[in-house]
Protein backbone atom coordinates (compact mmCIF):
# COMPACT_ATOMS: atom_id res chain seq x y z
CA UNK A 1 0.00 0.00 0.00
CA UNK A 2 1.22 3.50 -0.88
CA UNK A 3 1.72 5.53 1.83
CA UNK A 4 2.61 9.31 1.62
CA UNK A 5 2.91 11.32 4.55
CA UNK A 6 2.09 14.91 4.61
CA UNK A 7 2.70 16.15 8.33
CA UNK A 8 4.12 19.17 9.05
CA UNK A 9 3.55 20.81 5.66
CA UNK A 10 2.31 23.94 4.88
CA UNK A 11 -0.93 24.79 3.22
CA UNK A 12 -1.42 23.45 0.51
CA UNK A 13 0.88 20.59 0.06
CA UNK A 14 -1.24 18.10 2.07
CA UNK A 15 -3.56 18.56 -0.69
CA UNK A 16 -1.70 18.94 -3.48
CA UNK A 17 -0.35 15.25 -2.23
CA UNK A 18 -3.32 14.02 -2.44
CA UNK A 19 -4.57 15.03 -5.49
CA UNK A 20 -1.23 13.84 -7.02
CA UNK A 21 -1.59 10.34 -5.31
CA UNK A 22 -5.51 10.42 -6.83
CA UNK A 23 -3.98 11.28 -10.31
CA UNK A 24 -2.08 8.10 -10.08
CA UNK A 25 -4.94 6.28 -9.37
CA UNK A 26 -3.60 4.02 -6.94
CA UNK A 27 -6.33 1.41 -5.78
CA UNK A 28 -5.03 1.40 -1.98
CA UNK A 29 -3.14 4.34 -0.13
CA UNK A 30 -2.63 5.71 3.35
CA UNK A 31 -2.31 9.53 4.12
CA UNK A 32 -1.05 10.68 6.91
CA UNK A 33 -1.97 14.27 8.03
CA UNK A 34 -1.24 16.02 11.75
CA UNK A 35 -4.45 18.02 12.31
CA UNK A 36 -8.49 17.15 12.31
CA UNK A 37 -9.15 20.19 10.04
CA UNK A 38 -7.05 18.81 7.35
CA UNK A 39 -8.23 15.33 7.56
CA UNK A 40 -11.28 16.91 6.97
CA UNK A 41 -9.99 18.15 3.80
CA UNK A 42 -8.18 15.26 2.64
CA UNK A 43 -10.82 13.16 3.23
CA UNK A 44 -13.25 15.33 0.62
CA UNK A 45 -10.76 15.10 -1.62
CA UNK A 46 -10.39 11.77 -1.68
CA UNK A 47 -14.12 11.13 -2.08
CA UNK A 48 -14.57 13.37 -4.73
CA UNK A 49 -11.76 11.03 -6.46
CA UNK A 50 -13.65 8.23 -5.85
CA UNK A 51 -12.14 6.65 -2.49
CA UNK A 52 -14.00 5.01 0.38
CA UNK A 53 -11.96 6.24 3.23
CA UNK A 54 -11.15 5.12 7.10
CA UNK A 55 -10.22 7.30 9.27
CA UNK A 56 -7.94 6.59 12.54
CA UNK A 57 -6.09 8.38 14.61
CA UNK A 58 -2.54 8.43 15.74
CA UNK A 59 -0.85 9.54 18.76
CA UNK A 60 0.41 12.69 16.71
CA UNK A 61 -1.05 12.48 13.17
CA UNK A 62 -4.40 10.98 11.46
CA UNK A 63 -3.73 8.42 8.91
CA UNK A 64 -6.72 8.07 6.28
CA UNK A 65 -6.83 4.74 4.77
CA UNK A 66 -8.60 4.95 0.63
CA UNK A 67 -9.50 2.18 -1.17
CA UNK A 68 -11.40 1.88 -4.43
CA UNK B 1 -23.14 25.98 0.57
CA UNK B 2 -23.82 23.93 4.22
CA UNK B 3 -20.20 23.43 4.63
CA UNK B 4 -19.64 27.46 3.57
CA UNK B 5 -22.41 28.98 6.05
CA UNK B 6 -19.52 29.31 8.78
CA UNK B 7 -16.83 30.80 6.92
CA UNK B 8 -19.76 33.54 5.46
CA UNK B 9 -21.25 34.25 8.45
CA UNK B 10 -17.61 34.99 10.02
CA UNK B 11 -16.53 36.79 6.83
CA UNK B 12 -19.52 38.85 7.38
CA UNK B 13 -18.88 39.52 10.71
CA UNK B 14 -15.09 40.57 10.20
CA UNK B 15 -16.41 42.87 7.55
CA UNK B 16 -18.56 44.46 9.80
CA UNK B 17 -16.18 44.74 12.76
CA UNK B 18 -13.76 46.43 10.71
CA UNK B 19 -15.72 49.21 9.82
CA UNK B 20 -16.91 49.64 13.28
CA UNK B 21 -13.50 50.02 14.33
CA UNK B 22 -13.00 52.97 11.93
CA UNK B 23 -15.96 54.28 13.18
CA UNK B 24 -14.54 53.90 16.34
CA UNK B 25 -10.98 55.69 15.68
CA UNK B 26 -8.79 53.56 13.35
CA UNK B 27 -7.83 54.92 10.11
CA UNK B 28 -10.19 55.18 7.06
CA UNK B 29 -10.35 51.93 5.00
CA UNK B 30 -8.18 50.39 7.85
CA UNK B 31 -10.36 48.26 10.87
CA UNK B 32 -7.37 45.79 9.87
CA UNK B 33 -4.28 45.94 8.24
CA UNK B 34 -1.69 43.14 9.57
CA UNK B 35 0.78 45.04 7.94
CA UNK B 36 0.42 48.60 9.00
CA UNK B 37 -0.05 47.78 12.34
CA UNK B 38 2.61 45.62 12.87
CA UNK B 39 4.85 48.52 11.08
CA UNK B 40 2.96 50.82 13.91
CA UNK B 41 3.83 48.51 16.82
CA UNK B 42 7.56 48.74 14.95
CA UNK B 43 7.24 52.64 15.49
CA UNK B 44 6.33 52.18 18.91
CA UNK B 45 9.00 50.17 19.86
CA UNK B 46 11.61 52.57 18.52
CA UNK B 47 12.78 50.63 15.77
CA UNK B 48 11.98 53.03 13.15
CA UNK B 49 11.44 56.83 13.53
CA UNK B 50 8.31 57.41 10.75
CA UNK B 51 6.32 59.53 13.66
CA UNK B 52 3.10 59.33 12.01
CA UNK B 53 3.15 55.78 12.78
CA UNK B 54 3.70 54.59 15.95
CA UNK B 55 1.75 52.54 17.85
CA UNK B 56 0.86 49.17 19.76
CA UNK B 57 -2.12 48.29 17.72
CA UNK B 58 -4.18 46.09 20.27
CA UNK B 59 -5.61 44.17 16.99
CA UNK B 60 -2.29 42.33 16.45
CA UNK B 61 -2.17 41.01 20.14
CA UNK B 62 -6.03 40.10 19.95
CA UNK B 63 -5.97 37.73 16.83
CA UNK B 64 -2.90 36.11 18.54
CA UNK B 65 -4.07 35.79 21.44
CA UNK B 66 -7.73 34.69 20.33
CA UNK B 67 -6.15 32.09 17.97
CA UNK B 68 -4.76 31.18 21.04
CA UNK B 69 -7.57 30.37 22.89
CA UNK B 70 -9.45 28.85 20.42
CA UNK B 71 -6.71 26.49 19.64
CA UNK B 72 -6.69 25.30 23.45
CA UNK B 73 -10.17 24.76 23.36
CA UNK B 74 -10.35 22.80 20.97
CA UNK B 75 -7.13 20.76 21.81
CA UNK B 76 -5.58 22.22 18.37
CA UNK B 77 -2.74 24.01 19.84
CA UNK B 78 0.13 22.27 18.61
CA UNK B 79 3.96 23.60 19.38
CA UNK B 80 5.93 23.19 15.87
CA UNK B 81 8.68 24.04 14.01
CA UNK B 82 11.75 23.85 12.26
CA UNK B 83 10.56 24.64 8.23
CA UNK B 84 12.61 26.62 6.80
CA UNK B 85 13.13 29.73 9.72
CA UNK B 86 15.23 31.90 7.89
CA UNK B 87 13.73 31.93 4.50
CA UNK B 88 10.64 32.38 6.47
CA UNK B 89 12.27 34.86 8.29
CA UNK B 90 12.99 36.62 4.88
CA UNK B 91 10.06 35.60 2.68
CA UNK B 92 8.30 37.80 5.57
CA UNK B 93 10.70 41.17 5.37
CA UNK B 94 9.72 40.58 1.37
CA UNK B 95 6.19 40.77 2.14
CA UNK B 96 6.57 43.69 4.14
CA UNK B 97 8.09 45.42 1.67
CA UNK B 98 5.05 44.58 -0.48
CA UNK B 99 2.69 45.79 1.39
CA UNK B 100 4.30 48.49 2.61
CA UNK B 101 4.66 49.86 -1.50
CA UNK B 102 0.99 49.33 -1.88
CA UNK B 103 -0.24 50.69 1.87
CA UNK B 104 -2.11 47.64 3.17
CA UNK B 105 -2.05 43.58 3.28
CA UNK B 106 -4.38 41.38 1.73
CA UNK B 107 -6.78 42.13 4.57
CA UNK B 108 -6.52 46.23 4.05
CA UNK B 109 -6.74 45.91 0.70
CA UNK B 110 -10.21 44.13 0.96
CA UNK B 111 -11.29 46.73 3.12
CA UNK B 112 -9.94 49.06 0.64
CA UNK B 113 -12.06 48.30 -2.10
CA UNK B 114 -15.03 48.07 0.39
CA UNK B 115 -14.35 51.83 0.72
CA UNK B 116 -14.69 52.53 -2.80
CA UNK B 117 -10.89 52.56 -3.74
CA UNK B 118 -10.21 51.68 -7.18
CA UNK B 119 -6.45 51.54 -6.64
CA UNK B 120 -7.16 48.46 -4.55
CA UNK B 121 -8.70 46.85 -7.62
CA UNK B 122 -5.49 47.24 -9.00
CA UNK B 123 -3.86 45.75 -6.17
CA UNK B 124 -5.98 43.01 -6.56
CA UNK B 125 -5.17 41.97 -9.96
CA UNK B 126 -1.96 42.57 -8.64
CA UNK B 127 -2.25 39.86 -5.97
CA UNK B 128 -3.81 37.76 -8.22
CA UNK B 129 -1.06 37.56 -10.32
CA UNK B 130 1.38 37.08 -7.39
CA UNK B 131 -0.78 33.83 -6.04
CA UNK B 132 -0.39 32.49 -9.57
CA UNK B 133 2.98 32.98 -9.80
CA UNK B 134 3.24 31.34 -6.39
CA UNK B 135 1.02 28.53 -7.73
CA UNK B 136 3.76 27.82 -10.78
CA UNK B 137 6.42 27.02 -8.38
CA UNK B 138 3.66 24.81 -5.93
CA UNK B 139 2.97 22.87 -8.90
CA UNK B 140 6.78 22.63 -9.43
CA UNK B 141 7.24 20.93 -6.54
CA UNK B 142 7.66 23.82 -3.89
CA UNK B 143 8.23 22.75 -0.40
CA UNK B 144 10.20 24.37 2.57
CA UNK B 145 9.59 20.90 3.59
CA UNK B 146 7.97 19.61 6.95
CA UNK B 147 8.29 21.10 10.20
CA UNK B 148 8.45 19.04 13.66
CA UNK B 149 7.39 18.69 16.94
CA UNK B 150 8.71 20.64 19.64
CA UNK B 151 8.65 21.97 23.04
CA UNK B 152 5.25 23.18 24.32
CA UNK B 153 6.53 26.00 25.87
CA UNK B 154 8.34 27.70 22.68
CA UNK B 155 4.56 28.00 21.45
CA UNK B 156 3.24 29.54 24.26
CA UNK B 157 5.96 31.95 24.24
CA UNK B 158 4.82 34.05 21.55
CA UNK B 159 1.61 34.50 23.35
CA UNK B 160 3.21 35.64 26.28
CA UNK B 161 5.17 37.72 24.87
CA UNK B 162 2.30 39.60 23.00
CA UNK B 163 0.60 39.65 26.88
CA UNK B 164 3.80 41.51 27.72
CA UNK B 165 3.07 43.87 24.97
CA UNK B 166 -0.31 44.98 25.79
CA UNK B 167 0.60 45.46 29.18
CA UNK B 168 3.08 48.42 27.81
CA UNK B 169 0.48 49.45 25.35
CA UNK B 170 -2.04 50.06 28.32
CA UNK B 171 0.83 51.57 30.95
CA UNK B 172 2.37 53.41 28.21
CA UNK B 173 5.45 54.28 29.65
CA UNK B 174 7.76 56.88 27.84
CA UNK B 175 9.88 54.71 25.64
CA UNK B 176 7.19 53.79 23.89
CA UNK B 177 6.71 56.06 21.69
CA UNK B 178 2.66 57.32 20.51
CA UNK B 179 1.97 58.94 17.87
CA UNK B 180 0.25 62.64 18.13
CA UNK B 181 -0.57 62.70 14.19
CA UNK B 182 -1.08 61.09 10.86
CA UNK B 183 -2.50 57.01 10.83
CA UNK B 184 -0.78 56.41 14.33
CA UNK B 185 -2.65 58.51 16.54
CA UNK B 186 -5.78 57.27 14.94
CA UNK B 187 -7.41 54.07 17.01
CA UNK B 188 -10.42 52.48 18.54
CA UNK B 189 -9.90 52.80 22.43
CA UNK B 190 -7.42 50.21 23.85
CA UNK B 191 -9.89 47.70 25.23
CA UNK B 192 -12.46 47.69 22.37
CA UNK B 193 -9.70 47.03 19.53
CA UNK B 194 -8.41 44.09 21.70
CA UNK B 195 -11.72 42.52 22.11
CA UNK B 196 -12.27 43.01 18.08
CA UNK B 197 -8.76 41.58 17.57
CA UNK B 198 -9.37 38.28 20.12
CA UNK B 199 -13.05 37.61 18.37
CA UNK B 200 -11.66 37.90 15.22
CA UNK B 201 -8.66 35.93 15.62
CA UNK B 202 -10.78 33.09 17.59
CA UNK B 203 -13.37 32.96 14.65
CA UNK B 204 -10.41 32.73 12.12
CA UNK B 205 -8.50 29.89 13.91
CA UNK B 206 -12.38 28.26 13.67
CA UNK B 207 -12.59 28.72 10.37
CA UNK B 208 -9.03 28.24 8.69
CA UNK B 209 -9.76 32.26 6.85
CA UNK B 210 -6.90 33.37 4.78
CA UNK B 211 -6.75 35.66 2.00
CA UNK B 212 -4.71 34.39 -0.18
CA UNK B 213 -6.27 30.80 0.09
CA UNK B 214 -9.05 31.94 -0.96
CA UNK B 215 -8.09 32.22 -4.86
CA UNK B 216 -5.48 29.60 -4.68
CA UNK B 217 -7.72 26.93 -3.15
CA UNK B 218 -10.36 28.04 -6.17
CA UNK B 219 -7.62 27.63 -8.89
CA UNK B 220 -5.62 24.46 -7.42
CA UNK B 221 -8.61 22.36 -6.20
CA UNK B 222 -11.96 24.33 -7.46
CA UNK B 223 -12.71 24.98 -3.47
CA UNK B 224 -14.82 27.51 -2.95
CA UNK B 225 -14.29 27.50 0.61
CA UNK B 226 -11.45 30.10 1.67
CA UNK B 227 -12.99 32.42 -0.86
CA UNK B 228 -16.68 32.72 0.33
CA UNK B 229 -14.98 34.17 3.78
CA UNK B 230 -12.89 36.78 1.39
CA UNK B 231 -16.20 37.52 -0.65
CA UNK B 232 -18.03 38.02 2.42
CA UNK B 233 -15.95 40.48 4.21
CA UNK B 234 -16.04 42.51 1.43
CA UNK B 235 -19.44 42.36 1.24
CA UNK B 236 -20.52 43.16 4.64
CA UNK B 237 -17.40 45.93 4.90
CA UNK B 238 -19.16 47.75 1.89
CA UNK B 239 -22.23 47.70 3.09
CA UNK B 240 -21.27 48.97 6.33
CA UNK B 241 -19.52 51.55 4.51
CA UNK B 242 -22.51 53.03 2.51
CA UNK B 243 -24.01 52.95 5.46
CA UNK B 244 -22.14 55.15 7.66
CA UNK B 245 -21.22 57.61 4.51
CA UNK B 246 -17.37 55.68 4.17
CA UNK B 247 -18.17 54.75 0.72
CA UNK B 248 -15.91 56.88 -1.93
CA UNK B 249 -15.71 55.51 -5.12
CA UNK B 250 -12.72 56.31 -7.14
CA UNK B 251 -8.81 56.76 -7.69
CA UNK B 252 -7.82 59.86 -6.44
CA UNK B 253 -7.51 60.99 -2.65
CA UNK B 254 -8.11 57.66 -1.44
CA UNK B 255 -7.40 57.75 2.75
CA UNK B 256 -3.76 56.26 3.22
CA UNK B 257 -2.96 55.25 -0.07
CA UNK B 258 -1.69 56.86 -3.57
CA UNK B 259 -2.59 56.33 -6.99
CA UNK B 260 0.27 55.10 -8.70
CA UNK B 261 -1.20 51.82 -10.60
CA UNK B 262 2.18 50.37 -11.92
CA UNK B 263 3.34 49.79 -8.01
CA UNK B 264 0.18 49.16 -6.74
CA UNK B 265 0.21 46.26 -8.77
CA UNK B 266 3.63 45.36 -8.18
CA UNK B 267 3.75 45.47 -4.61
CA UNK B 268 0.51 43.28 -4.37
CA UNK B 269 2.53 40.51 -6.89
CA UNK B 270 5.08 40.36 -4.20
CA UNK B 271 2.78 39.80 -1.14
CA UNK B 272 0.70 37.54 -3.11
CA UNK B 273 3.38 35.72 -4.09
CA UNK B 274 5.56 35.88 -1.10
CA UNK B 275 2.18 34.77 1.01
CA UNK B 276 1.51 31.94 -1.19
CA UNK B 277 5.30 30.43 -0.58
CA UNK B 278 4.73 30.72 2.83
CA UNK B 279 1.46 28.99 2.98
CA UNK B 280 -0.69 31.85 4.24
CA UNK B 281 -1.40 35.65 3.92
CA UNK B 282 -0.46 37.60 6.85
CA UNK B 283 -3.37 37.51 8.86
CA UNK B 284 -3.34 33.23 8.49
CA UNK B 285 0.17 33.78 10.26
CA UNK B 286 -1.03 35.56 13.30
CA UNK B 287 -3.28 33.12 13.75
CA UNK B 288 -0.78 30.46 12.94
CA UNK B 289 1.40 31.71 15.44
CA UNK B 290 -1.91 31.10 17.80
CA UNK B 291 -1.81 27.69 17.14
CA UNK B 292 1.38 26.84 18.42
CA UNK B 293 3.61 27.32 15.06
CA UNK B 294 6.65 29.27 15.74
CA UNK B 295 7.80 29.55 11.91
CA UNK B 296 4.67 31.55 11.70
CA UNK B 297 6.20 33.72 14.86
CA UNK B 298 9.55 33.92 12.66
CA UNK B 299 7.26 35.21 9.43
CA UNK B 300 5.64 38.03 11.97
CA UNK B 301 9.46 38.88 13.23
CA UNK B 302 10.06 39.07 9.66
CA UNK B 303 7.15 41.27 9.11
CA UNK B 304 8.01 43.62 12.23
CA UNK B 305 12.24 43.86 10.97
CA UNK B 306 10.85 44.62 7.10
CA UNK B 307 8.79 47.45 8.24
CA UNK B 308 11.01 48.67 10.51
CA UNK B 309 13.43 48.54 7.27
CA UNK B 310 10.93 49.98 4.75
CA UNK B 311 10.62 53.20 6.85
CA UNK B 312 14.35 53.65 7.74
CA UNK B 313 15.10 53.08 4.44
CA UNK B 314 12.32 55.31 3.17
CA UNK B 315 10.80 51.99 0.90
CA UNK B 316 7.75 52.73 2.71
CA UNK B 317 4.90 54.63 0.14
CA UNK B 318 3.40 57.26 1.37
CA UNK B 319 -0.04 59.02 -0.12
CA UNK B 320 2.18 61.18 -1.86
CA UNK B 321 2.91 58.13 -4.13
CA UNK B 322 5.80 55.74 -3.94
CA UNK B 323 9.58 56.20 -3.52
CA UNK B 324 12.41 55.65 -5.92
CA UNK B 325 13.76 53.54 -3.16
CA UNK B 326 10.78 51.64 -2.26
CA UNK B 327 10.39 50.77 -6.67
CA UNK B 328 14.07 49.54 -6.40
CA UNK B 329 13.32 47.46 -3.11
CA UNK B 330 10.57 46.02 -4.48
CA UNK B 331 12.77 45.02 -8.00
CA UNK B 332 14.72 43.60 -5.51
CA UNK B 333 12.16 41.35 -3.82
CA UNK B 334 10.69 40.12 -6.44
CA UNK B 335 14.35 38.58 -7.43
CA UNK B 336 14.90 36.99 -4.07
CA UNK B 337 11.51 35.85 -4.58
CA UNK B 338 12.19 34.25 -7.34
CA UNK B 339 15.60 32.67 -5.87
CA UNK B 340 13.59 31.09 -3.25
CA UNK B 341 10.73 29.87 -5.49
CA UNK B 342 13.63 28.25 -7.77
CA UNK B 343 15.46 26.81 -5.28
CA UNK B 344 13.21 25.73 -2.73
CA UNK B 345 11.09 23.52 -5.89
CA UNK B 346 12.25 20.59 -7.98
CA UNK B 347 13.82 22.99 -10.67
CA UNK B 348 17.23 22.60 -9.28
CA UNK B 349 17.12 18.84 -8.46
CA UNK B 350 19.24 17.59 -11.46
CA UNK B 351 22.29 19.23 -10.05
CA UNK B 352 21.49 18.66 -6.60
CA UNK B 353 21.67 14.96 -7.14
Amino acid sequence: MKTIDTCGLSCPQPLMLTKQAIAANYSEMEILVDSQSRCQSVEELLKEGGYDVKIKQNSESFSLIATK
Amino acid sequence: MKKNFGIITVGLLIGILSVLLVKLGNPANMGFCIACFIRDIAGALGMHNAAVVQYIRPEIIGLVLGSFAAALLAKEFKAKGGSAPFTRFVLGMAVMVGALMFLGCPFRMVLRIAGGDFNAIVGLVGFVCGIFGGIFFLNKGFSLKRNYSISSFEGYLFPLVLVGLLILAIIAPSFIKISTEGPGSMSAPIIISLIVGLFVGFLGQKTRLCMIGGIRDAVLFKSGYLLWGFLSILIAAAIMNFAFGYFHPGFADQPVAHSDGLWNFLGMVVVGWGSVLLGGCPFRQLVLSGEGNSDSVITIFGFLVGAAMCHNFALASSPAGPSVNGKIAVLIVVVVLAIISVVNSGLLKKEQG
